[in-house]
């Protein structure tokens, strides 16, 4: 097995609801044994509705949020659960990025005091002279020198995001979670953002995991996409298998309701799917296949048992009974 | 549900047990000797001695108070040093009623002060009438009630001889005015300056508005839209406040010589009288907890959005 | 007591607001709230005039005046007495000084004891806050027994406790106040922990105290002014509340509400002794409400309007 950046397998995060008047106590399964690998240098995309525990897993693989099961590697190193001085290690190699621009800069700090802030506590490579790394950080996001001494609020929305691109550069971290990272932004802006990540994953060999509710924008960013659907990633595989050959009929139903033609190649155009009613809860998940409820394949073993991934035909991993199998055994 | 009360009647029973083990540890910190303040600066050294074995306090403190604790277990708060042969439970039952009485009456005076007014204001918002209300909310938050009661006694009692200096009597009503008012006064300057930031706060919502624009009266939108928005903080301040009421008491009771809890319980502090003093306390504690139980509850039933978030 | 909840709890603290105050608009807002700024006169003159103490009293607050300070009857004399401009009091003693002295001592009082109690409160509210969990349950229980302890009483048994001195006042009230910051103020942090700039500056390793220091204080400090400013009206009042119940500053030292106290026995022969301080008292605590109002509306205007 060849270690990848990052591997998480079987990850499990249940979140607890103490009891209140009128209302009981309950756990609700945020993320349901998600599985993937993130290689260096590339991108994983990860799309579904709100709800179905995207951001959970940024927030867990950064620490904030506590793993119930699963474990996470990173460069083959066990990280699951750890403390203390080793957890501020590990999360410097992996930074996050977060989706309000007007929330994840401290409004009371300068673009420098944040920087600082950040760069003082790398724990690698130790600064010599942080002021020049601050200059250094801001012409690589492409924020001339002068916005070093703004405060947030004198700047857009696509500055703010640059600004927080720079305060995770400034630890180097070799992965960098973007949760929703451009979805706050206006459609011109959020294009010039995306070109400058790409360019700073080409020049500094980043890997992101990518989250967003938007598809064209990981049509844009991803090398590979997985799709969520309430807590479990249902189809995972590289750009074009996603996007030109869906095989879950969420991932289509996803596609369908994409109105830009740009999106879905005309070539291969696939039965439109409507998505209908509202997604379940995930206190609640339903039985067998969560999807079922929605699915407009959905027979009686879609009530009871629930798929697991396996692949397919074209390519990638799809957890529906049916989905088209693979016709040439997988490669062990 | 069941689980949330339950888990809320825990931690009622650790706050009241750690007002109760409060009480009894700062009375016993007191340098003074109970027994001294009973039996006076003149006592003998044997006299002391035997009030001390008489009242348990020749026992190590850590036995005092885990016989202090097992007896409130089974009910029992024991009996007043000062007034021996009552026990403590009996005066808290008579001082009761007073205390009660005063209470209501001011909770009253606060909604019949407090709420038109603020409605008003808010109604009228700018004008010179919002003005006055405001100012005069403004003097009532910041006179201490002592200094109105006695302005009060002074003009109503004393010179204009309206009504009773102090005390109790026939009938109670006319006795309890002066008091009740001294007690709802800053309640009632407090209830109007809520009233009007949330009556404010209403009809200025999209609702109101959308009411206003289909030609809905006036009265209407001010009373049945508006009002049943407001009451609900209302009905938490109002249950709120009678838990704190219950407790605080002392000023408007010593200002108008009422035997009320408040009083008991400041005599029973002057006098080092433990037992007292841990029955008031702990009954004062008790209102004030289940109160602030009785309103979340409350708050719960009366709006839905509490259920659901956190 | 209703009286002890500062007039803010009606502020939403989440809107107090994040952008610094510039002299000019601090002088702008004031201009158009005249109450305010004759609150704020009010409140400097009157801190010169305690610190000014010895220099203005025309006596010695203590000193009585058997002969030239009391009536035929022994009886206080009026306002207006030659010698005496605001009259005496029972023992004969120059009401004028007192009430100079006794600013001192009420504002000291309401600022010392509302400084330590806000310094303690703070402290409570963001540790409480900020780790959650069973520091949190602890730390708010503990706030939870103070606050259903009455409050008078626990003054009361507090001092009855110790002996009579002012620094015996200035700890109870701090005592009993601090536990309403502590509420306030671990509700904002709750919400503050939340924003995204603190959660980033976790995922960079910065310490807990750091990121209480740096990224969550500042925030409090519009929060802080606000209540700090009402809590020390609230202390006043305490203070005096105190004093009539024949627990307040030791006698003779001289406060406004020791001085209520005092003229509470006598006023029906000599109602200006209850007038006088208690006019000084109310015009004081409303000064530093409508200030501590003023403070809450200016910060809660200048929210950024982004957010």
């Amino acid at each position: 097995m060849s270690t990848s950046l990052l591997e998480v397998n079987d990850l499990e995060v249940t979140f607890r609801r103490s009891a209140g008047p009128g209302r009981k106590a309950a756990s609700v399964p945020a993320v349901r044994g998600v599985s993937f690998q993130l290689e260096a240098g590339t991108t994983l995309g990860i799309a579904g509705e709100s709800g179905s525990g995207k951001s959970t897993i940024a927030r867990t693989l950064m620490g904030i949020n506590t793993p119930s099961g699963g474990s996470m590697n990173l460069n083959g190193e066990d990280v699951t659960g750890l403390k203390g001085r080793r957890l501020a290690e590990y999360r410097q190699t992996m930074q996050m990025i977060f989706q309000d621009p007007y929330d994840s800069l401290d409004p009371r700090m300068t673009v420098s005091q944040t920087l600082l802030e950040a760069i003082k506590l790398r724990k690698t490579n130790k600064p010599v002279s942080p002021m020049a790394e601050v200059h250094e950080l801001l012409d690589k996001v492409g924020l001339s020198r002068s916005f070093a001494s703004r405060k947030p609020r004198e700047l857009s929305g696509g500055q703010r995001q640059r600004v927080s691109i720079a305060r995770a550069l400034s630890v180097d971290p070799r992965l960098i979670l973007c949760d929703e990272a451009v979805s706050a932004l206006d459609v011109s802006v959020r294009a010039q953002v995306l070109n400058l990540l790409k360019d700073l994953q080409e020049e500094l060999g980043l890997a992101y995991l990518f989250i967003s509710h938007d598809l064209s924008t990981l049509r844009f960013m991803a090398d590979y996409v997985g799709i969520m659907y309430l807590g479990k990633i249902v189809e995972l595989g590289t750009r074009d298998e996603i996007f030109d050959r869906p095989q879950h009929p969420y991932t289509r139903a996803l596609l369908s309701a994409v109105p830009e033609p740009l999106v879905i190649d005309r070539t291969v155009r696939l039965p439109r799917v409507r998505l209908t009613g509202e997604p379940p809860s995930s206190t609640n998940p339903p039985s067998g296949c969560s999807f079922h409820p929605r699915c407009p394949l959905a027979q009686d073993v879609c009530r009871t048992v629930s798929p697991a991934a396996r692949p397919t035909a074209s390519g990638q991993v799809a957890a529906c009974h049916f989905a088209d199998p693979e016709l040439v055994v997988a490669e062990a | 549900m069941f689980w949330w009360i339950l888990r809320r009647l825990g931690q009622m029973a650790i706050v009241l047990f750690g007002v109760v083990s409060l009480a009894f540890l700062l009375v016993y910190a007191v340098p003074a000797d109970p027994a001294t303040t009973l039996a006076g600066p003149n006592a003998s050294a044997a006299t002391i001695a035997s009030i001390h074995k008489q009242l348990g306090l020749d026992e190590p403190l850590w036995q005092q108070y885990l016989g202090f604790i097992g007896r409130l277990l089974t009910g029992d708060l024991g009996t007043s040093y000062v007034l021996r042969e009552t026990p403590v439970f009996g005066r808290i039952a008579a001082a009761l009623p007073t205390t009660l009485l005063v209470a209501v009456g001011g909770i009253i005076w606060q909604i019949l002060l407090g709420v038109p007014a603020g409605i008003y204001a808010a109604y009228r918002r700018g004008s010179w009438v919002d003005r006055v209300i405001t100012f005069i909310s403004l003097i009532g938050l910041s006179a201490p009630p002592f200094w109105l009661g006695l302005l009060l006694i002074y003009y109503f009692a004393f010179t204009w001889g309206l009504f009773p200096l102090n005390g109790l009597g026939d009938p109670v009503i006319w006795f309890l005015v002066l008091p009740t008012f001294t007690l709802g006064a800053g309640g009632g300057a407090w209830y109007a300056r809520m009233t009007r930031t949330n009556m404010i706060e209403t009809l200025d919502s999209p609702f109101v508005r959308m009411a206003r624009a289909k030609g809905m009266p006036e009265h209407v939108i001010l009373w049945r839209h508006s009002f049943r928005h407001i009451a609900i903080p209302l009905i938490t301040m109002i249950g709120l406040d009678f838990g704190y009421f219950l407790g605080g008491v002392v000023i408007v009771e010593t200002v108008f010589g009422l035997n009320g809890i408040g009083r008991l319980a400041f005599d029973a502090i002057s006098n080092l009288d433990t037992p007292m003093i841990v029955g008031t306390v702990l009954f004062a504690a008790i209102f004030i907890v289940v109160v602030n139980f009785i309103v979340d509850l409350l708050y719960s039933v009366i709006d839905p959005r509490v259920r659901l978030n956190s | 007591m209703s009286e002890a909840i500062p007039a803010a709890a009606i502020v939403d603290p989440a809107e107090l607001g994040d952008k610094p105050v510039r002299a000019r608009e601090v002088w702008r807002s004031l201009t158009r709230d005249p109450a305010a700024l004759i609150s704020i006169i009010v409140l400097v003159l009157l801190a010169l005039i305690a610190l000014a103490a010895p220099l203005l009293s025309p006596h010695d607050p203590l000193q009585t005046f058997p002969d030239q300070g009391l009536g035929p009857q022994g009886q206080p004399l009026p306002p207006g007495t030659p010698g005496f401009l605001l009259g005496t009091d029972a023992l004969g003693r120059d009401l004028l000084s007192r009430l100079i002295y006794g600013a001192q001592v009420s504002l000291i009082i309401g600022i010392v004891a509302n400084g330590l109690a806000t310094a303690f409160g703070v402290l409570v509210g963001v540790v409480a806050g900020y780790f959650g969990g069973v520091v949190e349950a602890v730390l708010m229980r503990i706030t939870d027994v103070v606050i259903s302890f009455p409050i008078l009483l626990l003054c009361t048994a507090l001092i009855a406790v110790t002996t009579r001195s002012t620094f015996n006042v200035i700890i109870v009230i701090a005592l009993i106040y601090w536990t309403t910051l502590a509420r306030i103020i671990r509700g904002m942090v709750v919400s503050l922990k939340e924003r995204e700039f603190v959660v980033a500056s976790r995922t960079l390793g910065l310490s807990h105290r750091a990121i209480m220091w740096r990224h969550i204080l500042p925030h409090l400090v519009p929060a802080i002014i606000v209540y700090t400013t009402l809590g020390v009206a609230s202390s006043i009042l305490i203070e005096s509340a105190l004093s009539f119940l024949g627990i307040g500053v030791p006698i003779p030292q001289a406060s406004w509400g020791q001085m209520i106290s005092d003229g509470s026995t006598y006023f029906q022969i000599a109602p200006w002794m209850l007038f006088i301080p208690g006019i000084c008292l109310i015009v004081t605590v409303m000064a530093f409400n409508l200030v501590g109002d003023w403070l809450s509306d200016m910060l809660n205007s200048s929210t950024p309007t982004a957010r």
